[in-house]
Protein backbone atom coordinates (compact mmCIF):
# COMPACT_ATOMS: atom_id res chain seq x y z
CA UNK A 1 0.00 0.00 0.00
CA UNK A 2 3.04 2.33 0.69
CA UNK A 3 4.75 1.60 -2.36
CA UNK A 4 1.51 2.57 -4.05
CA UNK A 5 1.22 5.92 -2.13
CA UNK A 6 4.94 6.27 -2.89
CA UNK A 7 3.89 6.46 -6.98
CA UNK A 8 1.85 9.47 -6.37
CA UNK A 9 4.15 11.64 -3.97
CA UNK A 10 6.87 10.76 -6.18
CA UNK A 11 5.18 12.09 -8.99
CA UNK A 12 4.44 15.61 -7.69
CA UNK A 13 7.97 15.88 -5.29
CA UNK A 14 10.88 13.89 -6.95
CA UNK A 15 9.12 13.75 -10.55
CA UNK A 16 7.63 16.87 -10.97
CA UNK A 17 7.18 17.51 -14.52
CA UNK A 18 7.70 20.82 -14.04
CA UNK A 19 10.54 21.68 -11.43
CA UNK A 20 12.90 19.12 -11.76
CA UNK A 21 11.87 16.85 -14.84
CA UNK A 22 11.37 20.22 -16.80
CA UNK A 23 8.53 18.94 -19.37
CA UNK A 24 5.94 20.35 -20.65
CA UNK A 25 7.43 23.68 -21.01
CA UNK A 26 5.25 24.78 -23.86
CA UNK A 27 1.68 25.00 -21.78
CA UNK A 28 3.61 25.84 -18.53
CA UNK A 29 4.50 29.40 -20.16
CA UNK A 30 1.43 29.95 -22.31
CA UNK A 31 -1.67 29.07 -20.34
CA UNK A 32 -0.31 30.40 -17.02
CA UNK A 33 -1.60 34.07 -17.24
CA UNK A 34 -3.87 33.09 -14.47
CA UNK A 35 -4.67 30.68 -12.02
CA UNK A 36 -7.42 29.53 -13.37
CA UNK A 37 -6.20 28.67 -16.79
CA UNK A 38 -3.58 26.99 -15.15
CA UNK A 39 -5.06 24.40 -13.21
CA UNK A 40 -7.71 23.87 -15.98
CA UNK A 41 -4.84 23.26 -18.33
CA UNK A 42 -2.91 21.13 -15.30
CA UNK A 43 -6.39 18.68 -14.86
CA UNK A 44 -6.70 18.60 -18.70
CA UNK A 45 -3.14 17.03 -19.17
CA UNK A 46 -4.24 15.13 -15.98
CA UNK A 47 -7.46 13.57 -17.38
CA UNK A 48 -5.20 12.51 -20.48
CA UNK A 49 -2.47 11.68 -18.24
CA UNK A 50 -3.87 9.11 -16.14
CA UNK A 51 -5.99 7.70 -19.52
CA UNK A 52 -3.21 7.55 -21.87
CA UNK A 53 -1.07 5.66 -19.28
CA UNK A 54 -3.87 2.94 -18.22
CA UNK A 55 -4.20 2.21 -22.24
CA UNK A 56 -0.63 1.79 -22.80
CA UNK A 57 0.08 -0.52 -20.10
CA UNK A 58 -2.98 -3.09 -20.99
CA UNK A 59 -1.64 -2.72 -25.23
CA UNK A 60 1.97 -2.77 -24.38
CA UNK A 61 2.59 -6.53 -24.72
CA UNK A 62 0.60 -6.49 -27.80
CA UNK A 63 2.77 -3.90 -29.64
CA UNK A 64 5.61 -4.80 -31.56
CA UNK A 65 8.44 -2.82 -30.72
CA UNK A 66 8.78 -0.68 -33.97
CA UNK A 67 5.75 0.68 -34.37
CA UNK A 68 5.32 1.54 -30.34
CA UNK A 69 5.63 5.11 -30.48
CA UNK A 70 3.31 5.48 -33.47
CA UNK A 71 0.95 3.41 -31.86
CA UNK A 72 1.30 5.38 -28.50
CA UNK A 73 0.48 8.96 -30.23
CA UNK A 74 -2.28 7.48 -32.00
CA UNK A 75 -3.64 6.44 -28.53
CA UNK A 76 -3.03 9.80 -26.63
CA UNK A 77 -3.83 11.90 -29.71
CA UNK A 78 -7.29 10.00 -29.37
CA UNK A 79 -7.94 11.06 -25.63
CA UNK A 80 -6.89 14.80 -26.00
CA UNK A 81 -9.69 14.64 -28.91
CA UNK A 82 -12.15 13.31 -26.33
CA UNK A 83 -11.02 15.49 -23.98
CA UNK A 84 -11.34 18.60 -25.98
CA UNK A 85 -15.33 17.63 -27.19
CA UNK A 86 -15.94 16.88 -23.66
CA UNK A 87 -14.45 20.19 -23.09
CA UNK A 88 -16.48 21.80 -25.60
CA UNK A 89 -19.63 20.83 -24.59
CA UNK A 90 -19.54 21.27 -21.10
CA UNK A 91 -17.07 23.79 -19.80
CA UNK A 92 -17.34 26.04 -22.66
CA UNK A 93 -15.29 29.11 -21.04
CA UNK A 94 -12.67 27.04 -20.21
CA UNK A 95 -11.99 25.76 -23.55
CA UNK A 96 -11.67 28.91 -24.72
CA UNK A 97 -9.49 30.06 -22.52
CA UNK A 98 -7.17 27.97 -23.48
CA UNK A 99 -7.87 27.68 -26.89
CA UNK A 100 -4.85 25.99 -29.33
CA UNK A 101 -3.38 24.68 -25.95
CA UNK A 102 -5.54 21.78 -25.78
CA UNK A 103 -4.88 19.92 -28.85
CA UNK A 104 -1.41 21.03 -28.12
CA UNK A 105 -1.45 18.27 -24.50
CA UNK A 106 -0.42 16.02 -27.48
CA UNK A 107 2.54 16.90 -28.28
CA UNK A 108 3.30 17.90 -24.27
CA UNK A 109 6.44 15.61 -23.57
CA UNK A 110 5.24 14.60 -20.26
CA UNK A 111 2.91 12.10 -22.00
CA UNK A 112 4.94 10.32 -24.03
CA UNK A 113 7.61 10.70 -21.52
CA UNK A 114 5.83 8.73 -18.91
CA UNK A 115 4.23 6.47 -21.71
CA UNK A 116 7.96 5.40 -22.35
CA UNK A 117 9.35 5.70 -18.61
CA UNK A 118 6.62 4.14 -16.93
CA UNK A 119 3.69 2.52 -18.60
CA UNK A 120 5.34 0.81 -21.22
CA UNK A 121 7.32 -0.88 -18.14
CA UNK A 122 4.36 -1.61 -15.48
CA UNK A 123 1.35 -2.76 -14.59
CA UNK A 124 -2.53 -0.23 -15.24
CA UNK A 125 -2.59 0.26 -11.63
CA UNK A 126 0.58 1.74 -11.13
CA UNK A 127 0.54 3.68 -14.46
CA UNK A 128 -2.46 5.07 -13.27
CA UNK A 129 -1.21 5.87 -10.02
CA UNK A 130 1.84 7.27 -11.55
CA UNK A 131 -0.36 9.51 -14.25
CA UNK A 132 -2.27 10.59 -10.90
CA UNK A 133 1.06 11.55 -9.10
CA UNK A 134 2.40 13.55 -12.46
CA UNK A 135 -0.95 15.24 -13.40
CA UNK A 136 -1.50 16.60 -9.80
CA UNK A 137 2.52 17.84 -9.80
CA UNK A 138 1.97 19.33 -13.06
CA UNK A 139 -1.36 20.88 -12.00
CA UNK A 140 0.10 21.69 -8.95
CA UNK A 141 3.52 23.79 -10.73
CA UNK A 142 0.92 25.57 -13.25
CA UNK A 143 -1.34 26.57 -10.61
CA UNK A 144 1.57 28.07 -8.65
CA UNK A 145 3.35 29.51 -11.55
CA UNK A 146 -0.52 31.20 -12.58
CA UNK A 147 -0.87 32.58 -8.93
CA UNK A 148 2.09 34.40 -9.27
CA UNK A 149 1.67 35.43 -12.55
CA UNK A 150 -1.94 36.53 -11.80
CA UNK A 151 -1.08 38.55 -8.77
CA UNK A 152 2.11 40.55 -9.76
CA UNK A 153 1.06 41.16 -13.49
CA UNK A 154 -2.95 41.39 -12.71
CA UNK A 155 -3.61 42.23 -9.61
CA UNK A 156 -5.98 39.21 -9.28
CA UNK A 157 -6.16 35.96 -8.32
CA UNK A 158 -8.37 32.96 -9.59
CA UNK A 159 -10.67 36.09 -10.83
CA UNK A 160 -11.07 37.69 -7.63
CA UNK A 161 -9.73 41.11 -7.85
CA UNK A 162 -6.96 42.51 -5.60
CA UNK A 163 -7.36 46.55 -5.82
CA UNK A 164 -4.13 46.78 -7.42
CA UNK A 165 -4.19 45.54 -10.67
CA UNK A 166 -3.64 49.12 -12.17
CA UNK A 167 -0.46 49.55 -10.47
CA UNK A 168 1.07 45.98 -11.37
CA UNK A 169 3.78 45.55 -13.97
CA UNK A 170 2.32 43.98 -17.12
CA UNK A 171 5.22 42.05 -18.35
CA UNK A 172 4.26 39.29 -16.14
CA UNK A 173 1.15 38.82 -17.92
CA UNK A 174 3.35 38.52 -21.04
CA UNK A 175 5.92 35.78 -22.14
CA UNK A 176 9.16 37.54 -19.99
CA UNK A 177 7.13 37.41 -16.62
CA UNK A 178 6.16 33.74 -17.20
CA UNK A 179 10.32 33.18 -17.85
CA UNK A 180 11.10 34.68 -14.96
CA UNK A 181 8.38 33.13 -12.74
CA UNK A 182 8.66 29.77 -13.58
CA UNK A 183 12.61 30.25 -12.97
CA UNK A 184 12.47 31.66 -9.43
CA UNK A 185 9.81 29.18 -8.59
CA UNK A 186 12.05 26.15 -10.02
CA UNK A 187 15.11 27.57 -7.50
CA UNK A 188 12.21 27.61 -4.86
CA UNK A 189 11.33 24.31 -5.20
CA UNK A 190 14.54 22.19 -5.58
CA UNK A 191 15.75 24.37 -2.92
CA UNK A 192 12.84 23.45 -0.74
CA UNK A 193 12.49 19.88 -1.52
CA UNK A 194 16.38 19.49 -1.31
CA UNK A 195 18.33 17.14 -3.87
CA UNK B 1 5.01 -9.58 -30.52
CA UNK B 2 7.82 -9.64 -32.63
CA UNK B 3 8.08 -6.28 -35.52
CA UNK B 4 7.18 -8.67 -38.64
CA UNK B 5 5.58 -6.41 -41.18
CA UNK B 6 2.54 -8.00 -41.04
CA UNK B 7 2.23 -7.86 -37.06
CA UNK B 8 3.01 -4.21 -37.52
CA UNK B 9 0.52 -3.59 -39.83
CA UNK B 10 -2.39 -5.57 -38.36
CA UNK B 11 -1.53 -4.02 -34.76
CA UNK B 12 -1.08 -0.78 -36.26
CA UNK B 13 -4.65 -0.73 -38.19
CA UNK B 14 -6.21 -2.14 -35.44
CA UNK B 15 -5.03 0.64 -33.11
CA UNK B 16 -6.14 3.55 -35.51
CA UNK B 17 -9.57 1.79 -36.04
CA UNK B 18 -10.32 1.00 -32.38
CA UNK B 19 -8.96 4.96 -31.80
CA UNK B 20 -11.41 6.09 -34.53
CA UNK B 21 -14.41 4.36 -33.58
CA UNK B 22 -14.12 5.76 -29.70
CA UNK B 23 -13.41 8.95 -31.06
CA UNK B 24 -16.63 8.95 -33.67
CA UNK B 25 -18.42 7.43 -30.55
CA UNK B 26 -17.71 10.59 -28.52
CA UNK B 27 -18.67 12.82 -30.75
CA UNK B 28 -21.89 11.57 -31.28
CA UNK B 29 -22.21 11.19 -27.87
CA UNK B 30 -21.04 15.40 -27.69
CA UNK B 31 -22.36 17.23 -30.79
CA UNK B 32 -25.50 17.97 -28.96
CA UNK B 33 -24.01 19.68 -25.92
CA UNK B 34 -21.82 21.79 -28.10
CA UNK B 35 -24.35 22.99 -29.99
CA UNK B 36 -26.43 24.25 -27.09
CA UNK B 37 -23.45 25.78 -25.52
CA UNK B 38 -22.82 27.57 -28.46
CA UNK B 39 -26.52 28.53 -29.13
CA UNK B 40 -26.54 29.79 -25.48
CA UNK B 41 -22.97 31.62 -26.10
CA UNK B 42 -24.91 33.62 -29.20
CA UNK B 43 -27.68 34.93 -27.06
CA UNK B 44 -25.32 35.58 -23.91
CA UNK B 45 -23.52 37.73 -26.74
CA UNK B 46 -27.37 39.10 -27.49
CA UNK B 47 -28.41 39.56 -23.85
CA UNK B 48 -25.49 41.43 -23.02
CA UNK B 49 -26.04 44.34 -25.84
CA UNK B 50 -29.82 44.86 -25.94
CA UNK B 51 -32.39 45.61 -23.35
CA UNK B 52 -34.81 42.44 -22.63
CA UNK B 53 -36.53 40.68 -25.83
CA UNK B 54 -38.33 37.81 -26.79
CA UNK B 55 -37.31 37.07 -30.22
CA UNK B 56 -34.93 37.97 -32.60
CA UNK B 57 -35.27 37.92 -36.12
CA UNK B 58 -31.11 37.48 -38.00
CA UNK B 59 -29.98 38.37 -41.84
CA UNK B 60 -26.56 38.68 -42.96
CA UNK B 61 -25.42 40.95 -44.77
CA UNK B 62 -22.09 42.58 -46.81
CA UNK B 63 -21.18 45.94 -45.91
CA UNK B 64 -17.39 46.92 -47.25
CA UNK B 65 -16.76 43.28 -48.04
CA UNK B 66 -16.72 41.75 -44.69
CA UNK B 67 -19.97 40.01 -43.24
CA UNK B 68 -22.25 41.93 -40.91
CA UNK B 69 -25.19 39.92 -39.44
CA UNK B 70 -28.01 42.08 -37.76
CA UNK B 71 -30.37 40.73 -34.65
CA UNK B 72 -33.63 42.84 -34.94
CA UNK B 73 -34.84 41.63 -31.48
CA UNK B 74 -38.61 42.41 -30.43
CA UNK B 75 -40.38 42.01 -27.35
CA UNK B 76 -43.00 39.85 -25.96
CA UNK B 77 -45.87 42.28 -28.09
CA UNK B 78 -44.06 42.68 -31.52
CA UNK B 79 -42.21 45.95 -30.92
CA UNK B 80 -38.95 46.60 -32.07
CA UNK B 81 -37.03 46.10 -28.58
CA UNK B 82 -33.53 46.97 -30.68
CA UNK B 83 -30.96 45.79 -32.73
CA UNK B 84 -27.67 43.68 -32.11
CA UNK B 85 -25.42 44.05 -34.93
CA UNK B 86 -21.99 41.51 -35.16
CA UNK B 87 -19.26 43.04 -37.36
CA UNK B 88 -15.84 42.69 -37.67
CA UNK B 89 -12.87 44.56 -39.02
CA UNK B 90 -9.35 43.04 -40.20
CA UNK B 91 -7.52 46.33 -39.00
CA UNK B 92 -6.76 45.09 -35.70
CA UNK B 93 -3.23 45.39 -35.02
CA UNK B 94 -3.21 41.78 -33.80
CA UNK B 95 -5.60 40.95 -36.57
CA UNK B 96 -9.45 40.21 -36.66
CA UNK B 97 -11.73 41.96 -34.12
CA UNK B 98 -15.46 40.76 -33.77
CA UNK B 99 -17.85 42.98 -31.82
CA UNK B 100 -21.47 42.75 -31.05
CA UNK B 101 -23.30 46.31 -31.11
CA UNK B 102 -26.18 46.58 -29.61
CA UNK B 103 -28.60 49.67 -30.96
CA UNK B 104 -31.53 51.11 -29.47
CA UNK B 105 -35.16 51.24 -31.57
CA UNK B 106 -34.08 55.19 -31.56
CA UNK B 107 -30.38 54.56 -32.69
CA UNK B 108 -28.54 55.09 -30.06
CA UNK B 109 -25.55 52.98 -29.09
CA UNK B 110 -26.61 50.88 -26.43
CA UNK B 111 -23.02 48.73 -25.78
CA UNK B 112 -20.41 47.29 -27.36
CA UNK B 113 -19.28 43.70 -26.42
CA UNK B 114 -15.78 42.81 -28.06
CA UNK B 115 -16.60 39.06 -28.91
CA UNK B 116 -12.93 38.16 -30.12
CA UNK B 117 -9.82 39.81 -30.61
CA UNK B 118 -5.79 39.54 -30.16
CA UNK B 119 -4.49 42.61 -29.73
CA UNK B 120 -1.64 43.19 -26.86
CA UNK B 121 -2.07 42.33 -23.61
CA UNK B 122 -3.25 45.59 -21.38
CA UNK B 123 -3.05 47.77 -23.96
CA UNK B 124 -5.16 46.66 -27.49
CA UNK B 125 -7.01 43.93 -24.89
CA UNK B 126 -8.53 46.48 -22.92
CA UNK B 127 -11.08 46.97 -25.32
CA UNK B 128 -12.75 43.61 -23.98
CA UNK B 129 -13.02 45.27 -20.85
CA UNK B 130 -15.78 46.61 -19.16
CA UNK B 131 -16.58 50.17 -19.14
CA UNK B 132 -13.55 51.32 -21.61
CA UNK B 133 -12.53 53.93 -22.63
CA UNK B 134 -14.00 53.75 -26.53
CA UNK B 135 -17.88 52.38 -25.33
CA UNK B 136 -17.89 55.30 -22.74
CA UNK B 137 -17.74 57.47 -25.86
CA UNK B 138 -19.96 55.92 -27.88
CA UNK B 139 -22.70 54.75 -25.02
CA UNK B 140 -25.88 56.54 -24.96
CA UNK B 141 -25.45 58.46 -28.21
CA UNK B 142 -26.34 58.40 -31.99
CA UNK B 143 -23.42 57.41 -34.16
CA UNK B 144 -25.01 60.59 -36.17
CA UNK B 145 -24.76 62.57 -33.78
CA UNK B 146 -20.98 62.13 -33.11
CA UNK B 147 -18.67 64.02 -34.61
CA UNK B 148 -17.79 62.10 -38.22
CA UNK B 149 -14.48 62.15 -40.35
CA UNK B 150 -16.41 60.87 -43.82
CA UNK B 151 -19.12 59.58 -42.26
CA UNK B 152 -17.72 57.63 -40.06
CA UNK B 153 -17.21 57.46 -36.20
CA UNK B 154 -13.28 58.13 -35.53
CA UNK B 155 -10.86 58.98 -33.05
CA UNK B 156 -10.14 62.01 -31.78
CA UNK B 157 -6.80 62.06 -33.74
CA UNK B 158 -8.26 61.38 -36.67
CA UNK B 159 -10.83 64.16 -36.02
CA UNK B 160 -13.73 62.25 -34.14
CA UNK B 161 -14.37 62.36 -30.57
CA UNK B 162 -13.44 59.04 -29.54
CA UNK B 163 -10.87 59.05 -27.25
CA UNK B 164 -8.40 56.09 -28.26
CA UNK B 165 -6.99 53.90 -25.71
CA UNK B 166 -3.55 54.22 -24.30
CA UNK B 167 -0.71 53.44 -26.99
CA UNK B 168 -3.58 51.40 -28.87
CA UNK B 169 -4.31 53.74 -31.83
CA UNK B 170 -4.41 50.90 -34.28
CA UNK B 171 -6.48 49.28 -31.95
CA UNK B 172 -8.74 51.84 -31.40
CA UNK B 173 -9.18 53.12 -35.64
CA UNK B 174 -9.89 49.25 -35.80
CA UNK B 175 -12.77 49.50 -33.57
CA UNK B 176 -14.28 52.66 -34.95
CA UNK B 177 -14.28 50.16 -38.23
CA UNK B 178 -15.73 47.47 -36.88
CA UNK B 179 -18.74 49.62 -34.98
CA UNK B 180 -19.20 51.88 -38.44
CA UNK B 181 -19.86 48.90 -40.16
CA UNK B 182 -22.38 47.47 -37.48
CA UNK B 183 -24.01 50.98 -37.32
CA UNK B 184 -24.27 51.13 -41.31
CA UNK B 185 -25.57 47.94 -41.07
CA UNK B 186 -28.23 48.85 -38.86
CA UNK B 187 -29.39 51.60 -40.88
CA UNK B 188 -29.71 49.23 -44.06
CA UNK B 189 -31.88 47.48 -41.76
CA UNK B 190 -33.57 50.11 -39.60
CA UNK B 191 -33.78 52.55 -42.05
CA UNK B 192 -32.93 50.71 -45.45
CA UNK B 193 -29.97 52.35 -46.38
CA UNK B 194 -27.76 51.06 -49.26
CA UNK B 195 -25.44 48.65 -48.25
CA UNK B 196 -23.47 48.61 -51.22
CA UNK B 197 -22.41 52.54 -50.24
CA UNK B 198 -20.42 51.73 -47.22
CA UNK B 199 -16.93 53.61 -47.83
CA UNK B 200 -14.73 52.32 -45.27
CA UNK B 201 -12.09 50.83 -46.83
CA UNK B 202 -12.70 47.56 -48.75
CA UNK B 203 -10.20 44.77 -47.61
CA UNK B 204 -10.19 42.99 -50.74
CA UNK B 205 -8.63 44.43 -53.98
CA UNK B 206 -11.14 45.40 -56.81
CA UNK B 207 -9.07 46.41 -59.51
CA UNK B 208 -12.27 47.26 -60.90
CA UNK B 209 -12.71 50.82 -62.00
CA UNK B 210 -15.85 52.11 -60.92
CA UNK B 211 -17.51 55.30 -61.52
CA UNK B 212 -21.05 55.88 -60.08
CA UNK B 213 -22.73 59.45 -60.13
CA UNK B 214 -25.88 60.01 -58.53
CA UNK B 215 -27.55 62.70 -60.62
CA UNK B 216 -30.25 64.42 -58.78
CA UNK B 217 -29.93 61.65 -56.14
CA UNK B 218 -33.63 62.77 -55.26
CA UNK B 219 -34.76 59.41 -53.38
CA UNK B 220 -31.40 59.11 -51.47
CA UNK B 221 -33.28 57.67 -48.52
CA UNK B 222 -32.65 58.62 -44.67
CA UNK B 223 -29.60 57.23 -44.39
CA UNK B 224 -28.01 56.95 -47.60
CA UNK B 225 -26.81 60.32 -48.61
CA UNK B 226 -23.75 58.22 -49.52
CA UNK B 227 -25.02 58.73 -53.12
CA UNK B 228 -21.95 57.49 -54.57
CA UNK B 229 -18.46 56.59 -53.62
CA UNK B 230 -15.18 55.50 -54.36
CA UNK B 231 -13.59 53.02 -52.19
CA UNK B 232 -10.04 52.50 -52.17
CA UNK B 233 -9.14 48.87 -51.55
CA UNK B 234 -6.96 48.15 -49.06
CA UNK B 235 -5.06 45.79 -50.81
CA UNK B 236 -5.21 47.37 -54.53
CA UNK B 237 -4.06 47.18 -57.78
CA UNK B 238 -4.23 50.59 -60.02
CA UNK B 239 -7.78 50.82 -59.70
CA UNK B 240 -9.17 53.94 -60.72
CA UNK B 241 -12.36 54.96 -59.03
CA UNK B 242 -14.38 58.35 -59.63
CA UNK B 243 -17.28 59.37 -57.93
CA UNK B 244 -19.23 62.94 -57.69
CA UNK B 245 -22.88 63.31 -55.51
CA UNK B 246 -24.06 65.71 -57.89
CA UNK B 247 -26.43 67.47 -55.30
CA UNK B 248 -26.98 65.53 -53.33
CA UNK B 249 -29.34 67.87 -50.98
CA UNK B 250 -30.82 65.51 -48.74
CA UNK B 251 -28.37 63.98 -46.94
CA UNK B 252 -29.36 63.83 -43.23
CA UNK B 253 -27.26 63.21 -40.17
CA UNK B 254 -26.16 59.92 -40.65
CA UNK B 255 -25.22 60.63 -43.78
CA UNK B 256 -22.97 63.15 -44.15
CA UNK B 257 -20.31 61.19 -46.06
CA UNK B 258 -21.61 62.77 -49.34
CA UNK B 259 -18.89 61.40 -51.10
CA UNK B 260 -15.29 59.66 -50.12
CA UNK B 261 -12.54 58.15 -50.45
CA UNK B 262 -10.73 55.81 -48.26
CA UNK B 263 -7.08 55.79 -48.86
CA UNK B 264 -6.22 52.30 -49.56
CA UNK B 265 -3.43 51.21 -46.66
CA UNK B 266 -1.12 49.19 -49.49
CA UNK B 267 -1.82 51.33 -52.93
CA UNK B 268 -0.03 50.76 -55.89
CA UNK B 269 -1.12 53.74 -57.86
CA UNK B 270 -4.34 53.81 -57.67
CA UNK B 271 -6.12 57.32 -58.26
CA UNK B 272 -9.10 58.06 -56.22
CA UNK B 273 -10.88 61.35 -57.07
CA UNK B 274 -14.00 62.92 -55.15
CA UNK B 275 -15.68 65.89 -55.50
CA UNK B 276 -18.01 66.92 -53.20
CA UNK B 277 -20.33 68.89 -54.65
CA UNK B 278 -21.41 71.59 -52.73
CA UNK B 279 -22.59 69.36 -49.38
CA UNK B 280 -21.00 68.65 -46.49
CA UNK B 281 -17.27 68.57 -48.02
CA UNK B 282 -14.64 67.08 -46.65
CA UNK B 283 -12.52 67.53 -43.73
CA UNK B 284 -8.67 68.24 -43.89
CA UNK B 285 -8.78 65.93 -40.64
CA UNK B 286 -10.41 63.28 -43.18
CA UNK B 287 -7.49 63.61 -45.48
CA UNK B 288 -5.38 61.09 -44.22
CA UNK B 289 -8.36 59.53 -42.60
CA UNK B 290 -8.13 56.20 -39.93
CA UNK B 291 -5.49 54.43 -41.78
CA UNK B 292 -3.17 56.72 -41.32
CA UNK B 293 -0.43 55.12 -43.98
CA UNK B 294 -0.55 57.42 -46.55
CA UNK B 295 2.60 59.10 -44.73
CA UNK B 296 3.92 55.82 -44.26
CA UNK B 297 2.89 55.09 -48.11
CA UNK B 298 4.38 58.18 -49.06
CA UNK B 299 0.98 58.34 -51.00
CA UNK B 300 -0.56 61.99 -51.94
CA UNK B 301 -3.23 62.99 -49.41
CA UNK B 302 -6.56 62.30 -50.78
CA UNK B 303 -9.17 65.22 -52.34
CA UNK B 304 -5.96 67.18 -54.01
CA UNK B 305 -7.29 67.37 -57.29
CA UNK B 306 -9.08 70.54 -57.58
CA UNK B 307 -12.76 70.62 -58.01
CA UNK B 308 -15.67 71.96 -55.75
CA UNK B 309 -14.01 70.11 -52.52
CA UNK B 310 -14.54 72.70 -49.87
CA UNK B 311 -12.03 72.31 -47.18
CA UNK B 312 -12.58 73.23 -43.71
CA UNK B 313 -10.19 73.74 -40.72
CA UNK B 314 -9.77 70.95 -38.92
CA UNK B 315 -12.05 70.95 -35.72
CA UNK B 316 -10.43 72.11 -32.73
CA UNK B 317 -9.49 70.01 -29.96
CA UNK B 318 -12.61 69.82 -27.33
CA UNK B 319 -11.73 71.72 -24.16
CA UNK B 320 -12.15 70.01 -21.37
CA UNK B 321 -10.74 67.38 -19.22
CA UNK B 322 -12.94 64.24 -18.88
CA UNK B 323 -13.63 62.21 -21.85
CA UNK B 324 -16.50 62.72 -24.15
CA UNK B 325 -18.67 64.57 -21.12
CA UNK B 326 -20.27 67.07 -23.62
CA UNK B 327 -23.72 66.16 -23.99
CA UNK B 328 -25.40 66.03 -27.04
CA UNK B 329 -27.06 68.51 -27.34
CA UNK B 330 -24.09 70.97 -27.38
CA UNK B 331 -23.00 68.17 -30.44
CA UNK B 332 -25.93 68.15 -32.56
CA UNK B 333 -25.88 71.68 -32.23
CA UNK B 334 -22.62 71.93 -33.78
CA UNK B 335 -23.36 69.52 -36.24
CA UNK B 336 -26.18 71.47 -37.36
CA UNK B 337 -23.87 74.74 -37.61
CA UNK B 338 -21.44 73.27 -39.99
CA UNK B 339 -23.65 71.00 -42.39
Amino acid sequence: MMDKFRIVLDGIVRNNPTFVLVLGMCPTLGTTTSAVNGMGMGLATMAVLILSNVVISLIKNVIPDKVRIPAFIVVIASFVTVIQMLMQAYVPALYEALGVFIPLIVVNCIILGRAEAFASKNGPLDSALDGVGVGLGFTAALTAVGIVREVLGSGAVFGMSLGIGDRMPLAFVLAPGAFFVLGYLMVLFNKIVGK
Amino acid sequence: MKSTLLNMTAVLFAVTLVASAGVGAVHLITEEPIARARAAAEVEALERVLPPFEHTVSQELVIGDLPVTVYTATDGEGRIAGYAVKSETRRGFGGVIRMMTGFGPDGRVLNVNVLEQTETPGLGTAMAEEDNVLLRCVQGRRPAEMQLVDGAVAVRKDGGDVDALTAATISSRAWCDALNRAWRAYEVVANGADAATFAGGTDASSGATSTSSAGGAAETDAASGATSQADASDASSGATSTSCAGGAAGTDAASGATSQAAASDASSGATSTSCAGGAAGTDAASGATSQADTAKHGRTPRCERSGPTKRRAPRTPRQGSAPCEEDTADHSAANEATR
